[in-house]
């Protein structure tokens, strides 16, 4: 299991080393540069933005600034942010934790409500539990972020019972982490739902029962077989969490890495974008990792092809 | 155990459990502040600046910002968050009244500008110390021009503190006064000097360091002092800044009292606009420092726990121009432009058609519920002294019309409408270029809408903003544009739009020569009105060149954004300014119930 | 699941459809014209009862009146009755041009918005009506092709493994990795700024796929991986049957759960992620409409408490995927 995993992050080197010169190409492919938006500035003197754009070395050619990136980075040094004066490693940093944090308590609570949920739906099929769980899960899936978010915002000023976004303890975590969950728990419930009266109608589950198994355990046989997916599901809403929700962030002002992706491609802050992206790149990878040891653990022949 | 009592247990444990943390999470608020008594501790300036206004000291003000500011160096501020923040702690020469639109005493409690407009005396406020207690003296100012002018720095006030090219010449004349010197005649002196920081020189003593690499965002607070009313306090990136007032401070209120009347000040950097709304609304936060949005402004003028004010139209003017770049662009080998349709643009009656064509009331009403003036010029009317109340043009689709039948177009009827063709009979269409904020969208239909009426085909091409901005600039690869631009209030900062080699010169920069022959004359008249000294004379230069705009129509003014500030109605001598910081020009004046 | 709702779903489904192309036909009015003294009107409630309580044949609603202080609207007394098939502005259908609209006010000068008109004041179901174009055509086709490609590559990166199989799993990462609005960026910039109306629909196609297919091949791949392990498939394949019968007969109709979820999961996805598209000057531009682009514009505080009838294109959002959701379910009982 381990050489597994090892040898996969040793696959992801070239991944890392292709990604970080698609990043720099597409920067260059794309028009405007950081100081694009200071030309327009009546207040601002040409002579200035060229000063600055060779001082940032904005200047040269993309494979010149991506071989000083490089060089830089396999030196410790990630770069510097244009917008704020400061090292990109720390402002990544300094948001990857948040991000870490509303993440766990999104995917906590997507584990709390999906699971039951789905297992419950499955063994009603057609019932209100199972109903519950399809208005459920279409409503989650049908209202966009920037709505549901706005909602929930809405609400914590109707009600004040949470803070209106910002960061802080649990209470500023609360409607964030709901927002986030809120599509997720719809797919995996939907997913789970229709695997899992799948698995109760394959033959070894009609034999165990036929035998006399108890309800319990042949539940958890069922279940077991219909997690494959289920698992699958979990890595990429993992990575796509790690790699931080723009929206959420922004409407629940949680100082997490997707505003800063997003706000630092539009503002062309070239060097924060790339590690960002990069950061995305490692935690999605670690992600999907998880969840390929995760599916070698539950299903014993996915195991011995590996 | 039964299948059904498993999933009803793990469902119930799973509801319990949300329900416990939602209860936590509820149950954690946060403390409540008591405020304290302020004691004065530090003998005020004997030159102190006598404020006419009264209030309350103590407090504190929560604020909010929709953004994070880029630095805490006056002399590398580029934008307009940077700047409101940094001016909390840092002074300038002289200041800028945000209402009365005038350069009005600041550290400079006087001075005397010769009658060459080359030179002006300075006198500094006697008995003032920056916030860490170290006293000021005129050898501070002269540090301050020779670390901006310093031989390799690259901060942004170096190439702005140029007259003719050169910088201005500083020398300390005694303890508190100074003598600057300009290289030629320069109109605007003291307002030039009111970006000019007072920097304490025994804060910037590293050898070798650059004042840019001086007060960055991470720098320790206590690292910084100035002479502005506020000391930062504490940075958290992306949450918040916290700023308490400098106790020693030079002005003070009309019964002596030592200004800001705030003993804190907050910014909190809420990015999201409904957010921001509905905390000032619960109380969470006591002003927003950026210019709400009009259905915000309207619904929130029915509150009764706010107050929302229009400061009147801005200086951010929402305009649109065709692009009249001529010649060949040099890194494709083909015209910037279709000549057919250069001609057309090129073509005064056919700008002149579509400036009458459209209706700048509808876009007031409509996209701004009112909250927005129509525009005919690049002064709005809240610049009383530059502003030229004569020019207008009239919404007027007939004489539209009239003027491009009378340029040799005519129409030909197509479906249910017409087409408008040129006297070769090529149909009139070109494409409008716009940032994609649903806003732009609105305005581009609009006139979209209008032109049709002409029989113009308009396609509408909405793109992300930089990629606009670099299109207007660089590669000039568009027809028509639609965008707001930032008019400083004072008309020698118009230099880089005006000037026919401006950078700036929209719609068609950086000329080698002038192209036409107005534009030579525009010119002549800015340079002119750049190094006049006797106002009355500059007014009628300036008044020119706004009329040799309206007759020549290289763009067209469409509107004036207002400014609307909202702020709980705790917050008293809230009187916002329409020209940036807005809510803050007069920071030291407010005070919370 | 009820055969009644499962035909209840599959009626919408048709008729969301059909009411898509015949959009100049039902919609009252062309959804880019403004009428601009109607801004951000509020929906009309037609009626058969009128105020006193008398009953008219022919349903009305009641006129509008603006205050332009308030800037606020009240029901006059004055009552238009609604009629069928009434002439009014011209627009080309099936390659004809034509005046009559399925339905619209009675009474000439006179105009009705069953729900509402926006800043610019165009008729909100007018837009709605024609926005389905964009978003019931394109999202679709971008669902058949990202689920084509994602099960395409990720059931050979399962099935063969080794080599091919981390390679192509390496790329999904890639994609994955990539901020969709940054590859979207990229791409607009590779392209000339003016496109025609085709070229455009088939880069936003492409791009949905680019975005998409990376998720549903590593799940497929996932799944693929334990399928041909089970004992029926290496029966199979001790019998001869080939690749292609073992992967399209023994493993691939077990991934179809997966599809079914992950196809009708991808509209809402689709149609919303057009907003971004936009946004980048891709996909549909001013003054067109798209349910996304109406739903963003609702999307403030103020609108939704002022103008709470904008907030509407969610409606049809929400029951198109419900619909899709329940045909989804049902198919998958069947087989």
């Amino acid at each position: 299991m381990i050489s597994f995993a090892v040898r996969r992050l040793l696959q992801s080197v070239p991944l890392f080393a292709m990604l970080s010169v698609l990043v720099f190409a597409l920067f260059d492919l794309i028009p405007g540069d950081y100081l694009t938006e200071m030309e327009l500035n009546p207040t601002v003197s040409p002579e200035r933005v060229a000063e600055l754009r060779t001082l940032y070395g904005l200047d040269e050619p993309f494979y010149v600034q991506y071989f000083r990136w490089l060089s830089g980075v396999l030196q410790g040094e990630l770069g510097y942010s244009f917008a704020q004066h400061r090292p990109a490693s720390e402002l990544i940093l300094e948001r990857l934790g948040n991000t870490l944090l509303l993440t766990a308590s999104a995917m906590l609570l997507t584990l709390l409500l999906a699971l039951p949920l789905g297992i419950w739906s499955a063994l009603r099929p057609g019932r209100w539990p199972d109903r519950l769980g399809l208005g459920f899960s279409i409503l989650g899936l049908s209202l966009p972020t920037l709505l549901s978010s706005l909602l929930l915002l809405y609400f914590a000023y109707w009600s004040g019972w949470f803070p209106i976004g910002g960061f802080g303890g649990l209470h500023h975590m609360a409607l964030p982490s709901v927002t986030l969950a809120l599509p997720m728990v719809a797919i995996v419930v939907r997913t789970l739902r229709l695997e899992l009266i799948d698995a109760l109608e394959q033959p070894f589950v009609l034999a165990a029962a036929a035998r006399g198994l108890p309800r319990g355990r042949l539940l958890y046989h069922a279940v077991r077989n219909a997690l494959n997916p289920v698992i699958s599901i979990f890595g990429l809403i993992l990575g796509g969490l790690l790699s931080g929700s723009v929206v959420v962030e922004k409407v629940f002002n949680w100082p997490g890495l997707g505003a800063l992706t997003i706000g630092s491609i539009l503002s062309r802050d070239l060097f924060v974008a790339i590690n960002c992206v990069m950061t995305a790149s490692v935690l999605i990878v670690s992600a999907n990792l998880l969840a390929d040891l995760a599916l070698a653990w539950n299903d014993p022949r996915v195991r011995d092809r590996q | 155990m039964g299948l059904d009592a498993v999933c009803r247990r793990l469902a119930r444990g799973a509801g319990w459990l949300v329900i416990g943390l939602v209860a936590a999470a509820v149950a954690c608020g946060t403390p409540v502040e008591v405020p304290t008594e302020r004691v004065d501790a530090h003998p005020l300036p004997s030159g102190a600046l006598r404020v006419d206004t009264e209030g309350r000291p103590g407090g504190t003000l929560r604020s909010a910002l929709q953004g994070s500011p880029s630095t805490f160096n006056f002399t590398l501020v580029q934008d307009l968050r940077s700047l409101l923040l940094t001016k909390l702690f840092t002074a300038t020469l002289m200041e800028y009244d945000g209402l009365a639109k005038t350069v009005v005493p600041g550290v400079v409690s006087r001075w005397e500008i010769a009658e060459d407009a080359r030179s002006i005396v300075l006198h500094l406020r006697r008995g003032l110390h920056f916030s860490d207690g170290e006293p000021l003296t005129a050898a501070d100012v002269v540090f301050s021009f020779e670390k901006i002018y310093e031989e390799g720095s690259v901060n942004g006030l170096k190439n702005n503190l140029l007259v003719d090219g050169k910088p201005l010449e500083v020398e300390q004349l005694d303890e508190h006064s100074v003598v600057v010197r300009y290289a030629a005649p320069f109109a605007a002196m003291d307002y030039l000097l009111t970006t000019v920081p007072v920097l304490p020189r025994h804060r910037f003593q590293d050898p070798g360091r650059k004042i840019e690499d001086y007060w960055g965002l991470d720098t320790p607070p206590q690292e910084m002092a100035g002479l502005g009313p506020f000391v930062l306090a504490e940075h958290a990136p992306g949450l918040r800044s916290t700023f308490r007032h400098n106790p020693h401070y030079w002005k003070v209120d009309a019964d002596g009292v030592r200004l800001p009347y705030l003993d804190r000040l907050e910014v909190h950097y809420v990015e999201d606009r409904n957010a921001q709304l509905l905390r000032l609304q619960s109380g969470e936060l006591d002003l927003l420092l950026d210019s709400l949005r009009p259905e915000d402004f309207v619904r929130l003028r029915e509150a009764d726990n706010v107050q929302a004010i229009n400061a009147g139209p801005g200086s951010r003017l929402t305009l649109c121009w065709f692009n009249l770049s001529r010649g060949i662009n040099p890194d494709t080998g083909k015209p910037y432009l279709d000549p057919v349709k250069l001609k057309w643009f090129s073509m005064l009656p056919f700008r002149q058609a579509v400036d009458a064509a459209v209706s700048r009331q509808t876009i007031a009403e409509n996209v701004f519920l009112g909250q927005a003036q129509p525009a005919f010029s690049l002064v709005p009317v809240s610049i009383p002294a530059w502003h030229a109340p004569e020019i207008r043009s009239e919404y007027d689709p007939e004489r539209a019309r009239r003027l491009l039948r009378e340029a040799g177009f005519s129409w030909r009827r197509k479906g249910s409408g017409e087409v408008l063709i040129d006297a070769q009979g090529v149909p009139v269409e070109f494409s409008l270029l716009t940032p994609s904020e649903s806003l732009w969208g609105s305005i581009a239909a609009i006139l979209q809408h209008d032109l049709e009426e002409l029989g113009m085909q308009v396609r509408i091409r909405q793109e992300e903003f930089r990629s606009v901005v670099s299109a207007i600039g660089n590669s000039r690869d568009y027809e028509m544009a639609l965008l707001s631009l930032d008019f400083p209030s004072e008309p020698v900062d118009h230099g880089s739009v005006l000037l026919s080699d401006g950078a700036t010169h929209f719609w068609h920069p950086n000329q080698s020569r002038p192209a036409t022959e107005w534009e030579a004359e525009i010119d002549r008249l800015m340079r002119l009105q750049t190094s006049t000294l006797d106002l009355e004379q500059r007014r009628r230069l300036y008044n020119s060149v706004l009329h040799l705009l309206a007759d020549n129509v290289p763009f067209i003014p469409l509107i004036n954004r207002d400014l609307l500030i909202a702020g709980s109605s705790r917050v008293r001598n809230l009187r916002p300014s329409n020209i940036s910081p807005y809510a803050l020009w007069n920071v030291w004046e407010l005070w919370v119930e | 699941m009820n055969n009644l709702v499962l035909r209840l779903a599959l009626a919408f489904i048709v008729l969301a459809y059909l009411a898509t192309w015949a959009a100049p036909f039902l919609a009252p009015y062309p959804h880019k014209t403004q009428y601009r003294e109607t801004f951000f009107a509020p929906p009309q409630r037609p009626r058969f009862f009128d105020r006193e309580g008398r009953f008219h044949l022919r349903p009305f609603v009641y006129a509008l009146e603006r205050d332009p202080a308030t800037r606020s609207y009240r029901e006059t007394d004055e009552r238009i009755p609604l009629a069928l098939l009434v002439s009014g502005e011209r627009y080309t259908w099936m390659g004809r041009s034509w005046n009559v609209h399925l339905f619209g006010a009675a009474l000439p000068e006179r105009r009705v918005f069953l729900l509402g008109t926006d800043d610019l004041g165009r008729d909100l179901l007018s837009r709605i009506l024609y926005g389905a174009q964009f978003s019931l055509t394109i999202g679709l086709v971008g669902i058949v092709f990202t689920l084509a490609i994602g099960v395409g590559l990720g059931a050979l990166a399962g099935y063969v493994g080794g080599r091919i199989d981390a390679l192509l799993m390496r790329l999904a990462d890639l994609f994955l990795s990539l901020p969709g609005l940054f590859l979207v960026l990229g791409i607009r910039a590779v392209f000339p700024r003016e496109m025609s109306l085709r070229e455009l629909y088939w880069l936003i196609v492409v791009i949905f796929s680019l975005i998409g297919w990376a998720g549903v091949a590593r799940v497929i791949r996932g799944q693929v991986a334990s399928l041909i392990a089970r004992p029926y498939v290496l029966a199979a394949r001790a019998a001869g049957a080939s690749h292609a019968r073992i992967l399209l007969r023994h493993v691939l109709p077990f991934t179809s759960n997966y599809l079914i979820v992950q196809g009708t999961l991808l509209i809402p996805a689709f149609i919303l992620g057009e907003i971004t598209l936009s946004f980048l000057g891709v996909g549909v531009q001013a003054p067109d409409s798209s349910w996304g682009v109406l739903l963003n514009d609702a999307i403030s505080v103020h609108r939704l408490t002022t103008y709470p009838w904008l907030l509407s294109p969610a409606l049809f959002i929400f029951l198109t995927v419900l619909a899709f959701n329940l045909v989804g379910d049902e198919l998958k009982r069947r087989t």
